[in-house]
């Protein structure tokens, strides 16, 4: 897939007007969409919590520092995954990043290979990231919608329980059990039983990470 | 009291001249007048007499202990001057007395005397102890400059790697993408900018090149004749700072009678302090007796000789050991990578060789050959 249809975008902040430039023109000839910025403060400018794709973050730069940026769209709760471009000796604070959630670090001079693997490693999980969040929202959502006995039914089925078991839990009918289960599946948008279970579970691993 | 006033009234011309002569006696100077023409000394003041040894009024400026100007020194001639030509400054300047050692500063002016003859009127300061403070301070800054020296190539060194990198990676990028879009049938029309860009970040990393060249240009070694012990010695005194703060003590051998070496100074010692400081850091954690890093120099046949830094620390193992003097090949935390490489540079254009072995006893032997004064093999 590319961005054009994902609408992904490759953001690069780097002070060095050639280096920028060339990356612009690298990615463009990949078929990648790209933003360049010049310093740290037009990129927070431009900055809005549904940015997607990944951002080329140089670790030195006058003013705010690549690093410091870092820091800033932490705490706007950004989702958009940093690749740090560092040069000779920046590996240690490259490192530290990395540690603080930082997806990767590219050297220069790049090999240019690496660089774009690097990159669409990084906008694919920053996809499959994305689709996992939606599906949780999603999720969510759907549960809500559930009354409290198909919710009841749901947490049965989910256990593992036989519509049989689950009537004499409940004290109904086998019958009452078939219609809250298809009206269930029905809402949840779920086609099979595994699938139905897969979406739960996941909503569930979802609110226990928080 | 009544009488001493009447006394001080009657002789208020000798009072002014002793209050005169007591100033001058107090002064630390030495103060003297003289005949310009025959340099009969007229005046003395207590500090010349005693330099002198008793009352010298009457005798001639000659052979003293004060150095004073000779005629060549003068501005104009003194015994040429007529009445109308003074007051005129003759001299100012700084002298050595030869016998004792030390320095003077001399002023001397041409004035009327009371009698209207002309006459040197001279003040001589023994400005010795000034001057060797001055030299100290002259030493140190020689020293700061020096170490300056060597932190900037460090720097140097990273600014390049640094700088270099931009053009470089750009270059890259704008070349990558041109075979990116040619394989996918791009036109000539649509590389040319890019292509254009390259050429010149490509331009861009060659002022840089050029810069670092002026740079060492500027820096280039003056090989003169050298004693090996003042080059150690200047290297370790950087060096017993360091040790110090350790707490390994520093072993120097020096084989006797060794001829001077030819080289840049400043320069081997450099390698020397490079080295030393290598060895402190490779037994940071040595025990006991094994805490002494020694530095020896011996002569190597009779056109070399060999300078050793040897270690007690934690060895290298074969592996590095080939990689130790590539630039940016470092073990340490915040090293950069570039002393090895430097060091062997310029050992290099010494005409001398680095190497490196396993030390005697455990730990590490760095050792390289200068040649001596005109054993050079160029």
């Amino acid at each position: 897939m590319n961005e054009a249809e994902s609408g992904q975008k490759i953001f690069i902040v780097d002070d060095d007007e050639a280096l920028r430039d060339s990356l612009v023109w690298l990615l463009e000839s990949h078929g990648h969409a790209v933003a360049a910025f010049g310093c740290a403060g037009d990129f927070l400018a431009a900055w809005n919590k549904d940015l997607i794709g990944c951002l080329l973050l140089d670790v030195r730069m006058p003013g705010m520092s690549g690093p410091e940026l870092f820091e800033e769209l932490a705490r706007r709760h950004s989702t958009l995954p940093v690749i740090f471009i560092t040069g000779h000796g920046d590996v240690p604070m490259a490192v530290a990043a990395l540690k603080k959630g930082a997806v990767d670090f590219i050297e220069k001079p790049f090999a240019g290979n690496d660089m774009l693997h690097i990159i669409a490693h990084c906008l694919a999980r920053e996809r499959e990231e994305r689709e996992r969040r939606r599906a949780g929202a999603d999720t969510a959502r759907r549960l809500a919608q559930l009354t409290a006995r198909e919710r009841e039914v749901l947490e049965l089925i989910v256990d593992g329980k036989l519509n049989k078991q689950i009537a004499d839990t409940l004290g109904i009918s086998i019958k009452t059990v078939e219609v809250h289960r298809s009206r269930l599946m029905e809402k949840m948008g779920a086609r099979s039983l595994a699938s139905l279970i897969r979406q739960v579970m996941s909503a569930r691993t979802d609110e226990a990470r928080g | 009291m009544e009488n001493g006033k009447t006394m001080m009234a009657a002789d208020a011309g000798g009072a002014a001249r002793e209050r005169l002569e007591a100033v001058l006696d107090g002064l630390e100077s030495a103060v003297y007048a003289a005949d310009a023409r025959n340099d009969e000394i007229l005046f003395a003041n207590r500090a010349f007499r005693t330099l002198h040894g008793g009352d010298t009024v009457g005798r001639v400026l000659r052979d003293l202990v004060v150095p004073l100007p000779e005629r060549g020194d003068y501005r104009v001639d003194p015994r040429g001057l007529a009445g109308d030509d003074a007051p005129c400054e003759l001299f100012d300047g700084e002298l050595l007395q030869p016998r004792g050692g030390r320095w003077y500063h001399v002023r001397e002016q041409a004035v009327r005397w009371v009698d209207g003859r002309i006459v040197r009127l001279g003040i001589a300061t023994d400005i010795t102890d000034r001057k060797k403070t001055a030299e100290i301070a002259r030493q140190q800054e020689e020293r700061i400059s020096r170490t300056a020296r060597l932190i900037t190539m460090g720097e140097m060194a990273s600014m390049l790697a640094h700088e270099i990198n931009q053009p470089l990676s750009a270059i890259a990028n704008y070349c990558a993408g041109c075979i990116a879009r040619m394989q996918a049938g791009a036109s000539m029309q649509e590389l040319l900018p890019a292509m254009r860009k390259a050429s010149e970040q490509a331009e861009r990393a060659g002022k840089i090149i050029r810069r670092i060249r002026e740079f060492v240009k500027k820096s280039e070694p003056r090989r003169a004749p050298a004693p090996v012990s003042a080059i150690l010695d200047e290297a370790l005194a950087f060096a017993e700072i360091d040790a110090r703060r350790a707490g390994i003590r520093l072993a120097v051998d020096v084989a006797p009678g060794l001829p001077d070496v030819y080289a840049d100074r400043i320069m081997i010692e450099q390698v020397v302090l490079n080295l030393v400081r290598n060895g402190l850091d490779a037994m940071k954690d040595a025990i006991g007796d094994e805490r002494v890093l020694t530095v020896r120099a011996r002569a190597c046949g009779e056109r070399l000789v060999e300078i050793a830094v040897i270690d007690r620390g934690h060895g290298i193992d074969e592996e590095d050991r080939e990689r130790l003097f590539q630039p940016f090949f470092t073990t340490k935390a915040e090293g950069m990578g570039m002393g090895l490489a430097i060091c062997r540079s310029i050992v290099e254009f010494h005409n001398g060789r680095l190497s490196v072995e396993s030390g005697p006893e455990d730990g590490t032997m760095f050792a390289f050959t200068l040649p001596v004064e005109g054993g050079a093999c160029e």
